[in-house]
């Protein structure tokens, strides 16, 4: 009875013969079918694996896409009207030294103000939030909220070009990673002789990591060293006073901001002032 | 499932990577050979659904049907491999189910000048399977267990005797116990298909 062939081959009657080759038939359709069956629900599964890669593939498409346009179309934008700060090439830097006066920057050469503000109708927003204050009164939601709407300090200032040593740590504060431009540069402090780019651009970390005090410490003296840089330390002067909770030392600064003319920061100087007072 | 799965679904036809190779595979019934065929077959069968006019939805059921039909036809030795590929062949099946499933669609409008179209043999003998298949599933059915269970397990799902014995599918212990009740079973399941002929006449 087990096979078929040999069970048809015995002396049957015809009826039953028959019936027995119908059960084989049929037998052998539900066992195709159930192969069929279980197949189409492998295929089913492969073509809906199929559907969620071309979606998975479609959505990087359009992601790389969108990003490539943002990214040309951003380069494409005027320039924002943000200080311009030279900065001496670093390379050629002397080392400093107290009391001496550094070399103005190429192109600086008259004592023209180094950070121009373009022209605008309304003082944009800025483009970055204030970072997180620390020590005393760092929970006052005004002051922080203040900060946030004072917080002009865009990088990198426009012809503000790194160079040599310095390409790491610019590249990480192109990409506000404070923390780690600030590694970088107290590495490139241990082996290169102390200048006043390596000072401005700590005490710029600094102070985008919300140390005013040591950003203020570090930006000290700065200016009679480096004259074209004047402005632009003045206004982060204002900021790391603020940073510190020094309010009216903070306001004082803002309002000589606002009230100098032809000051590059001197819109900002205004807004701070009246948002300080 | 890993994220590199993900991303690349396997091809089934990667073993298959000639005409003959995915015969013998269909031969032995391999799921990953009538799923590379399937897959092979799918595009143009989907678009002989829409050529006919049939809703797209049945291209599933046709593409099923229409692997059904050549497989049989390969297990009944109807199918010489002639070194062409077999989708091509599944494909032409396909078509021939889809026009007979397009003829049943519109069944009733009179044929013209009183000639009757030609049925499809291959269609047709189908269909006398087909029948086959509904009354074997019917009287396994009435069979009841433990009957239709250990004729199911052998015949249908194809599991070895060993197999059904060491897994503890069936009260059945040792391989001849298994094999005795079985050869009892399909015997009353033939009588059951007699006793169901004359009584339907069929």
């Amino acid at each position: 009875m087990e096979d078929f062939k040999q069970y048809l081959s015995e002396d049957l009657e015809e009826e039953e013969r028959a019936a027995a080759e119908r059960i084989r038939t049929g037998l052998e359709g539900l066992r195709l079918e159930r192969k069929v069956t279980e197949v189409a629900a492998g295929r089913r599964a492969l073509l809906r694996q199929r559907f969620r890669m071309r979606i998975v593939v479609a959505a990087l498409l359009v992601v790389t896409g969108g990003g490539a346009i943002l990214f040309f179309w951003k380069k494409d934008l005027p320039v924002q009207q943000q200080p311009r700060v030279p900065v001496p090439d670093p390379d050629n830097a002397p080392p400093m030294n107290p009391g001496s006066v550094s070399p103005t920057p190429p192109g600086n050469t008259k004592n023209t103000p180094v950070v121009e503000n373009r022209p605008a109708k309304d003082l944009p927003e800025p483009r970055f939030s204030a970072p997180v204050l620390r020590g005393a009164g760092s929970e006052d939601p005004a002051r922080k909220a203040l900060l946030n709407k004072i917080w002009y300090t865009d990088y990198p200032p426009t012809g503000f070009a790194a160079s040599g040593h310095f390409e790491k740590a610019d590249e990480l504060l192109k990409n506000r990673d404070f923390t780690g431009a600030y590694v970088q540069l107290q590495r490139l402090e241990r082996s290169l002789p102390a200048n006043d780019t390596l000072r401005f651009m700590k005490g710029y970390c600094l102070l985008e990591l919300g140390e005013g005090a040591e950003a203020l410490a570090y930006f000290e003296g700065m200016d009679i060293r480096q004259p074209a840089w004047k402005m632009q330390l003045e206004w982060y002067r204002g900021l790391g006073a603020l940073l510190t909770g020094d309010s009216k030392k903070a306001l004082t600064t803002f309002r000589k901001i606002g009230d100098t003319p032809g000051h590059a920061y001197r819109k900002q100087g205004k807004k701070a002032a009246g948002l300080l007072h | 499932m890993r994220i590199q799965e993900w991303f690349s679904p396997p091809d089934p036809c990667r073993p298959y990577d000639s005409h003959e190779r995915l015969f013998r595979g269909l031969q032995r019934l391999e799921n990953a050979a009538i799923l590379c065929l399937q897959m092979k077959a799918l595009k143009p069968v989907r678009k002989i659904v829409r050529q006919y006019g049939l809703p797209p939805d049945r291209a599933d059921d046709i593409l099923n049907r229409s692997t059904l039909i050549f497989l049989q036809k390969i297990e009944d030795g109807n199918y010489q491999f002639l070194g062409h590929a077999p989708s091509t062949y599944l494909i032409e099946i396909a078509r021939r189910v889809t026009l007979s499933a397009t003829r049943a669609q519109k069944k009733t409008t009179a044929p013209l000048d009183g000639h009757e179209r030609l049925p499809d043999p291959e269609v047709e003998s189908d269909k006398r399977r087909q029948e086959d298949t509904e009354l074997v599933r019917h009287l396994l059915d009435r069979l009841g267990d433990p009957c239709a269970q250990v004729i199911r397990l052998h015949h249908i799902e194809g599991y070895s005797d060993e197999d059904v014995v060491q897994q503890n599918m069936t009260r059945y212990t040792t391989v001849d116990s298994l094999k005795m009740k079985r050869s009892d079973c399909m015997k009353k399941l033939i009588q059951l298909a007699r006793k169901w002929k004359i009584s339907n006449n069929t």
